[in-house]
């Protein structure tokens, strides 16, 4: 698949006469360097390089050649001198320009022969990376918040890192992690839908459930409290609390089928509560380092669960071990499910696609530099992720990139979908969206006023416009006398050039008339503007009035809902 | 800030009221008032003055629970990254930074195994709030740094336990600007039974003796000394014969100490004891006869130069000199270069080459190892790293080491200093020469060392030093010249230590292979002197060597008085120390008549002269004999165990040798008088003669004739069996 991305790398003009491959320009090369021991009668380290398949078998050491990365070629690294024993053994080390020949061949995708060969091949095989079915859409109208509380519980000088970030799978509608607090965001307006309380302490991550109906926030307070809540979205009302950690949770999710919460943080287990009554279950103890990413599949069979030291479990609904993998070399920042997609990324930089049947790796791409820490599905299959380079990003769920969104200054800490838009915050707690095209769309504060400080800006905003009316109306009377007097000047004017009209022709009536002419052209001209800028007073006037009533509409709404927030907290 | 602000003005007052009295010129350099709270120069302090980034705690190798620091703070821009952003959003939180895990982990307002390590209302947690409130910004590039730390007073004398003296730190940073740093500097005493050291710097005497108090402060450790003397006690320094400048200088110190000196030794102690700190054998019984009957005033300083004219002298140092170089075979090193290597050591000395020219050639040294033996420098160590480390423990008399992975906690080295040095050594390479046995050193002309942190090249640097212009020459050129040259800081006082160390048992600065900040001399003008004569004296081992065995603190009495009973440090008195491993089985062999046979020596070879560190026998093992497989000079073990007693009692060694000799045969067959023999015996072994009680226990022994061989034997072996014997008094 690697090479299939690689592939289109390639300029497609120069595809043909640039490419390097093995039977063209590789294995003249070992001819004379290298097949004096590593041929078929001799096999030195078991390795034969001199047929295509041979070379690709490999020797006692493993494979020799990796297509795609010389890198990790032990080929190349043997012939760089870069490991021990430097080839060619007893020999010279090959000049420069083999060794990037070597280079560029490798990381091509090592072709056979022109027209074919390695880019047909598909290491590791098994069907193509794509969404097989999108996943359904629950009966009703998408969940949406209603008529929540839109006071914060916190609200501090300036925002926090994001530490979660969740778009629901089917409205509109971003889960943004606070401080004590978890804000909801309508992503076709861009305005705060909700604030739900999280007082047992920081929430660390967010997620919807599947059909959108819930939403689940695990955090705490680090070394001390740990907890995961469960909110019905359109009412807010908190309807399971689970676990009671003595650190802060880290990861967790709810079950397709909303019966089974599970949790994971510092202290390396994975616990499953019934979502029910809030009972312990299972508990896994596996893992070797902190639990930092938890998902059910899509199907509610399986838990997949990450830590960081970058390890991978699969568990059964009933906490048995099914499989381990340990692919990634870095903390697993994040697991994504959909359909039967399940991508995992890691602070290695790369981004993963699992075969979970097999337990085998299908995908792997270098995401980001340094880390990725965050990925999230598009209904569509596409995953959006954000890393340590600051950089948020659309894949393919094939490893091609498809879209680069503008870059934050900062670590970019969590990326999401919500509402057909990409949203993504850093560590400075700044949060943007965008539409899939790349265009910006907003931006969403994750420590939003207070109810009062809204209506306090509101109100000032009314009276702002109000006090502009003196201003208006004088600029508009000004305008008209203006106008009035240029009318009374050309009207004079033009008395004056008919009265010089009607006079006996003579040179002084010549030059008078001239004069007069010129006259009543600049006053025309006059009267011209004058008209033109009382008519764009009279818009003023209009139209001022309109902002008037849009502030006043704001203010109404606002002082409504900060009178419902009163009542709720009664 | 404030506080500096404060000593500032107090200063220029102070400077103002003392101008008619006296110059106390106060240099007020620009201060800034009210600095931006900063990374390195505020939070990084803290990190190590409350111990979050020591060893123990997240300064080690893998942190705790996955929090790493670096250790003592080596790397501040990783510890910025790692604290702020390497969890996310767990450990510190710019909205509310009180609730920062940070703050709440060092304040115990939440479980911490590291336990509480400040109070909320303490400075440290404000200036932590502080930067967290500015939004926890990264320092610029070009941020200052202390260039230089102080502490005062450089010398404390405190009279009595519990007298007090506060120590204050000033640090000097790379803008011109000081700053009194005394509330973050690390404190700790190498003496806590003499002087302890608050964490705010107050000193407090204990018991009567000295002690190096020391702060340490972002890359380096300073240290004041402490001397403790008893309260109200009247002390008058005895009149005592001051022969020459090593005598004045300890003398100066143990004014100071309020300690007298011992007496001079007697001249039966005098000649056992140069004797064998020069050659390493015991005096004959004709030298023994000479020398006592001899009246001359000055026949101690005639003695001295003719044992330093003996040629057993050489031999003992190139001993020395090959335990420091390694001289041994191996599965790398055949034997033959082993001792190609150290014949012309040998040779070296016997000439008498100046000691840094001999090194000098050593680092210098290319080639084959069969026509340039110095080559065999490099074919005992072939790591740069471990090459490097030796270098400066043997010839500089510093361990680096430490170094390697994080600054010197304990010291001024720096990961910098460590690896410039190691780029010495990155260009040298080897390649068997024809003949399987040699190994042939060459310089290869590429090659560096680099920072395990950045990654970065270091390019050469001398330690402590300069970094020369290292382009495209021998960097080992460049390396000898500096270490063989005159100014060369460390060089000339680390073999004057050497060879002091050789005729006190204890060197100015011990162990004598370790000087640091926190193991300073303990006479540092003392030491000063010697490396100053011995570079005069044109690095000559016997010149210096005839200095130390005049003076009258070499001849001082290994008896203490009640004043110096404590003392070992200042060498008021001599030190009983037993004879290295190879001097005891060399002198059994010459009081007994005997003759060894080692290997690749002849017959009536000695113990001292052995060239291959492989080469030992199990007397020789069993009291210690360095394996020089390294260089260190703590090889040589002086530790007493059961296997030596039980060896000198049960073993072969005594016992044979006292009847392979046959010395009491053949004085019985020469008709020597029984009395005579006993007298001839303690010569030997004790070099004097038999007390009256002595003679009076051990007649009964000799009256009968049968049992008299056998008795003499025994009272042979007794002797060589005590205490008297086995140590150099």
């Amino acid at each position: 698949m690697k090479a299939a991305f690689l592939a289109l790398l390639i300029p497609v003009a120069a595809a043909r006469a640039d490419l390097i491959t093995y039977s063209d320009q590789i294995r003249p090369l070992f001819q004379t360097s290298c097949l004096n021991c590593h041929n078929p009668d001799k096999q030195k380290a078991g390795l034969d390089l001199s047929t295509y398949e041979a070379m690709m078998n490999g020797g006692d050491s493993g494979k020799a050649v990796e297509p795609g990365n010389s890198g990790k070629s032990l080929l190349f690294k043997l012939l760089t001198h870069a490991e021990e024993p430097a080839m060619p053994r007893g020999g010279d080390k090959l000049p420069d320009s083999q060794l990037d020949l070597i280079r560029k061949w490798i990381d091509s995708g090592a072709p056979d022969k022109t027209g074919g060969g390695a880019f047909a091949k598909k290491p590791g095989g098994g069907p193509a990376l794509a969404l097989v079915a999108p996943e359904e859409r629950p009966k009703g109208p998408p969940p949406m918040p209603v008529n929540l509380s839109l006071e914060p519980v916190v609200r501090a000088r300036r925002a926090g890192a994001i530490a979660g970030l969740a778009g629901s799978p089917w409205a509109p509608l971003a889960a943004v992690t606070g401080q004590k607090q978890v804000l909801l965001y309508n992503t076709d307006t861009m305005e705060l839908a909700g604030v739900l309380p999280f007082p047992e302490g920081f929430p660390q991550t967010v997620r919807f459930s599947r059909d959108g109906r819930l939403l689940l926030a695990g955090g705490g307070v680090g070394a001390k409290l740990g907890r995961v809540v469960v909110w019905d979205v359109a009412t807010g009302k908190r309807v399971i609390e689970a676990g009671d950690e003595f650190d802060a949770v880290l990861a967790a999710d709810i079950s397709p089928d909303h019966s089974l919460i599970a949790l994971g943080g510092p202290n390396k287990l994975v616990k499953i509560f019934s979502a029910r009554d809030g009972r312990l279950l299972h508990k896994m103890k596996k893992h070797t380092d902190w639990v930092t990413a938890l998902a059910f599949t899509p199907d509610g069979k399986s838990l997949i669960s990450g830590d960081r030291a970058g390890g991978l479990s699969v568990w059964d609904a009933n906490g048995r071990e099914m499989l381990s993998l340990s692919a990634h070399k870095g903390a697993v920042t994040a697991v994504a499910c959909l359909s039967n997609l399940i991508a995992t990324a890691s602070e290695d930089g790369t981004i993963k696609l699992w075969d979970m049947a097999e337990g085998k790796e299908r995908a792997s791409w270098n995401a980001h530099k340094g880390g990725v820490l965050s990925i999230a599905f598009a209904p569509d299959g596409n995953i959006v992720s954000c890393g340590r380079d600051f950089a948020v990003r659309l894949w393919a769920p094939g490893g091609n990139r498809l879209r680069e969104f503008d870059a934050f200054q900062d670590v970019a800490m969590q990326a999401a979908f919500a509402g057909g838009k990409v949203i993504a915050g850093d560590w400075t707690g700044t949060v943007r969206a965008w539409t899939p095209d790349g265009r910006r769309a907003g931006t969403l504060d994750a420590n939003p006023p207070t109810m009062a400080e809204r209506v306090d800006a509101a109100a000032k905003r009314v009276v702002e416009i109000e006090s502009l009316p003196p201003t208006i109306s004088a600029a508009r009377k000004q305008a008209e006398e203006e106008a009035a007097k240029s009318a009374a000047e050309l009207g004079a004017a033009a008395a004056a050039l008919k009265a010089e009209q009607a006079s006996p022709v003579s040179l002084e009536t010549r030059d008078n008339l001239a004069r007069l002419n010129l006259a009543f052209a600049v006053k025309q001209a006059q009267a011209k503007a004058a008209n033109e800028a009382l008519a764009s007073a009279r818009r003023d006037e209009v139209s001022y009035a309109s902002r008037l009533e849009a502030a006043r509409a704001v203010l109404v709404r606002l002082r409504a809902a900060a009178a419902l927030t009163i009542v709720s907290k009664k | 800030m404030k506080r500096l602000a404060v000593l500032l003005a107090f200063a220029c007052v102070l400077a103002a009221i003392l101008h008619g009295r006296a110059d106390a010129p106060v240099i007020v350099k620009a201060i800034q008032l009210d600095q931006p709270i900063s990374f390195k120069r505020d939070v990084m302090p803290i990190l190590t003055k409350a111990g979050c980034n020591t060893g123990g705690c997240h300064g080690s190798a893998r942190g705790q629970d996955g929090f790493h620091l670096s250790l003592f703070g080596y790397d501040p821009a990783g510890d910025y990254d790692r604290i702020t952003r390497e969890m996310g959003a767990r450990r510190v939180n710019l909205a509310l930074p009180e609730e920062s895990l940070l703050l709440q982990k060092a304040t115990g307002a939440v479980a911490h195994t590291g336990g509480k390590r400040f109070d909320k209302n303490s400075d440290f947690y404000k200036a932590v709030v502080k930067w967290l409130d500015a939004g926890a910004p990264r320092d610029p590039a070009d941020i200052p740094t202390p260039v230089s730390v102080e502490m005062s007073p450089s010398e404390i004398v405190l009279e009595g336990g519990n007298a007090t003296r506060q120590a204050t730190v000033t640090a000097h940073y790379s803008d011109g600007t000081a700053r009194d740093v005394t509330p973050l500097a690390v404190f700790f005493t190498n003496n806590e039974g003499s002087a302890k050291i608050s964490p705010a710097g107050l000193v407090t005497s204990g018991a009567r003796g000295e002690a190096f108090v020391m702060a340490r402060f972002g890359t380096t450790t300073v240290g004041s000394a402490v001397i403790v003397v008893p309260k109200a006690v009247p002390f008058t320094f005895p009149l005592v014969e001051e022969r020459n400048y090593i005598d004045a200088l300890i003398d100066a110190k143990l004014r100071k100490l309020r300690v007298t000196p011992s007496a001079v030794c007697s001249d039966e102690e005098f000649l056992r004891r140069v004797t064998l700190d020069i050659t390493g054998l015991l005096p004959a019984p004709a030298d023994y006869d000479r020398f006592l009957a001899d009246a001359a005033p000055n026949k101690r300083a005639r003695l001295i130069d003719e044992l330093l004219n003996r040629p057993e002298f050489v031999d003992i140092w190139v001993m020395k000199l090959a335990e420091m170089l390694r001289i041994r075979s191996g599965a790398d090193v055949s034997e033959k270069a082993a001792l190609v290597y150290f014949d012309w050591l040998r040779n070296q000395l016997s000439q008498n080459v100046p000691v840094n020219r001999l090194v000098s050639r050593l680092i210098d040294s290319e080639g084959g190892i069969f026509e340039n033996p110095p080559a065999g420098f490099y074919q005992f160590e072939t790591d740069p790293l471990k090459l490097a480390e030796d270098t400066a423990q043997v010839f500089l008399g510093v361990q680096v080491k430490c170094a390697q992975c994080h600054n010197h906690p304990f010291d001024r080295w720096t990961m910098d200093d460590y690896r410039g040095f190691v780029a010495f050594f990155t260009q040298i390479a080897r390649k068997k020469g024809e003949d399987p046995r040699e190994m042939v050193v060459y310089d290869r002309r590429e090659g560096e060392s680099r920072n395990p942190v950045t990654n970065a090249v270091v390019t050469p640097k001398f330690l402590g030093g300069s970094r020369p212009d290292a382009a495209n020459k021998d960097r080992r050129a460049l390396l000898a010249d500096w270490i063989s040259s005159p100014d060369n800081p460390y060089f000339a006082k680390h073999f004057a230590n050497v060879i002091w160390a050789q005729f006190f048992g204890r060197g100015i600065i011990e162990p004598v292979d370790d000087a640091r900040v926190s193991n300073p001399p303990s006479n540092p003008e003392l030491l000063e002197a010697l490396a100053r004569r011995f570079i005069d004296y044109n690095y000559d081992f016997r010149r210096l060597a005839r200095d130390i065995c005049a003076s009258r603190t070499y001849q001082a009495s290994s008896l203490p008085n009640d004043s110096n009973a404590a003392d070992i440090r200042n060498f008021s008195h001599a030190a009983v120390r037993r004879l290295r491993s190879e001097v005891m089985f060399d002198c059994i062999g010459e009081v007994t008549d005997t003759k060894n046979k080692f290997k690749g020596l002849p017959l009536g070879g000695r113990a001292v002269q052995i060239a291959d560190g492989q080469t030992t026998n199990y007397f020789l093992k069993t009291f210690g004999r360095a394996s020089r497989e390294t260089p260190c000079t703590c090889e040589v073990s002086m530790e007493p165990n059961l296997s030596q007693a039980l060896l000198l009692l049960n073993g072969e060694t005594v016992e044979g040798k006292i009847s392979n000799g046959g010395l009491v045969k053949r004085m019985l067959a020469d008709k020597k008088e029984p009395a005579d023999i006993v007298n001839a015996l303690y010569v030997r072994c004790f070099t004097r003669k038999p007390t009256g009680d002595e003679v009076n226990t051990l007649a009964p022994l000799l009256a009968k004739a049968q049992t008299r061989q056998k008795n003499l034997e025994d009272v042979f072996w007794a002797l060589l069996n005590s205490k008297e014997f086995m140590f150099n008094h």
